[in-house]
């Protein structure tokens, strides 16, 4: 486990990132951390507008990637990390071939690294969490495109024991965002209105939390959040208003309910020592508190290992942190054959 | 043709239909509002064309692939989702021109409409699906 300084590299979705990382046996520093996010342009287009955010990837990856190695040039890291999957390939592709030109040059290591190990990775990047890391651990990874529950029993060694088989949590705090007619993006939007809201005010399906597997589905709840909102949409202002706010509230608890029921009944099953909380829907205040008291009660002894808000969405810190891992156990790629792996499973 | 879809079994009944008029090189285009159930046809569908794992919603990744092997020079299953794209020559991101030249692959497109007329060189089968808030059945129609 020989010190290293890594650049990381994310293009695998709308945004932009590069970093760089220092980790050693004793000490991990997030030296540079910058991230282009799209979210401006997509709030103007009520949308996320990926064409562009594909063809903006091309000179954002140059501008960051100059920003990030400043005079030092090629002396600023030791070894590369890129996400190499899963992701849209046109998009994956242009972070990889900046990383092969930029290992080709330098003669330096580069490792093609999973999109969800960054996820995991980025809890390890908080110092407290380090010092309780203890496998096995279960992470929970929410985000706009994901909702997965991990079982980690080392560096490396995954295994996915739940998944959503439609729909995300974050794509379902989206959706039923837009049909109560809120602004993109959704999840915010909700959790802001909801704190004004009555979460028992509707009684919308808790979909698959009886069901004895650790899978989630959150498609049915668009259909119920529409069939609930229906008698409001065309009722008077005022009234609506209010309905809004309770429906806002119920759909949160509804989807927080699911996670943390299904998430604490993998920690159970699998006897982990700790649960990672990641991704971008971790963002939710009601899901980080909810989670974390639940472990207090349930599970006493089970640590919880949230990710900082600043590393929860896609970034490139977390990349080179999960590039860190892949390194220290010797895994490395030849920048020939480093492609994108646009449906890589962890 | 069109059905009545009151039961999440009726789906496949469409999807078997649809499956018996798609070849390869075929696109089929979904359209119906949030929640009408494009994914889930989607997932009947590759069941019906021997997918291994049942598609998840693309909306976030914009597509994913299956490999699918139960008709005949199909071996392909693009799941495409359009609901983030703001105007049809965004799709150019997604290479599906690419994406098609192999000549064993079929595109499942949910919001299609807004994909404009880039689809129109690709011969496909229209599928409209409409929800009744009242009874919450849909109704589906589609063409070739």
């Amino acid at each position: 486990m020989k010190p290293l300084r890594i650049l990381g590299i994310e293009t695998s979705c709308d945004e932009t990132a590069v970093s760089i990382l220092y980790a050693s046996k004793t000490k991990v520093e997030v030296e540079q951390d910058f991230v282009s996010s799209q979210v401006p342009i997509h709030q103007k287009y009520g949308g996320v507008v990926p064409e562009v955010a594909a063809r903006s990837h091309v000179p954002e990856t140059v501008s960051l990637i100059t920003e990030a190695l400043g005079k030092k040039g090629f002396k600023a890291f030791d070894a590369i990390a890129v996400t190499s999957g899963p992701g849209l390939a046109t998009a994956l592709r242009v972070g990889i071939e900046a990383a092969r030109v930029l290992a080709w040059l330098s003669g330096k290591p580069i490792v093609g690294v999973n999109h969800l190990e960054g996820h995991l990775a980025s809890a390890w990047l908080n110092a407290e969490n380090r010092k309780l890391w203890k496998f096995p651990l279960l992470a929970l990874i929410v985000s706009g495109g994901h909702t997965e529950l991990v079982l980690m029993k080392n560096f490396g060694k995954y295994r996915i024991v739940g998944q959503t088989r439609d729909d995300a949590a974050g794509e379902a705090f989206d959706k039923t965002a837009k049909l109560i007619g809120l602004p993109y993006p959704g999840g915010p939007q909700i959790a802001k209105l909801a704190l004004q809201g009555d979460a028992k005010a509707f009684d919308l399906p808790r979909p698959m939390m009886q069901d004895p597997s650790l899978d989630f589905s959150f498609s049915g709840l668009k259909t119920a959040v529409r069939q609930a909102w229906e008698p409001w949409a065309k009722g008077p202002e005022e009234r609506r208003e209010q309905a809004k706010r309770d429906l806002a509230a119920s759909t949160q608890q509804a989807i927080v309910d699911v996670l943390i029921e299904k998430t604490l009944r993998a920690a159970k099953k699998y006897k982990v020592k700790g649960v990672l909380l990641v991704g971008g829907v971790s963002a939710n205040q009601l899901l980080r508190e909810s989670l974390a008291k639940a472990l207090v009660e349930r599970l006493p002894g089970v640590a919880f290992l949230p990710s900082d808000r600043k590393y929860i969405t896609d970034n490139a810190a977390m990349i080179a942190a999960a590039g860190v891992w892949n390194l220290w156990r010797r895994k490395k790629d030849d920048w020939r054959k480093l492609d994108a792996k646009p449906e890589w499973n962890l | 043709m069109k059905f009545i879809v009151s039961r999440v079994e009726d789906w496949d009944v469409v999807a078997k239909a649809i499956a018996e008029q798609l070849k390869p090189g075929m696109a089929v285009r979904l359209t119906g509002p949030l929640g009408a159930g494009k994914t889930t046809l989607v997932q009947a569908l590759a069941k019906v064309l021997g997918a291994k794992s049942v598609p998840r919603s693309p909306t976030f990744s914009l597509m994913r692939t299956y490999q699918v092997g139960k008709r005949i020079g199909i071996k392909r299953l693009i799941h495409v989702d359009a609901y983030r794209l703001e105007s049809a020559s965004d799709a150019h991101a997604l290479g599906l021109d690419e994406e098609l030249v192999g000549g064993d692959t079929v595109l499942a497109v949910e919001w299609a409409e807004k994909l404009g007329n880039l689809l129109n060189a690709i011969p496909s089968i229209s599928v409209q699906i409409e929800t009744d808030p009242g009874d919450g059945v849909r109704r589906v129609s589609t063409a070739p």
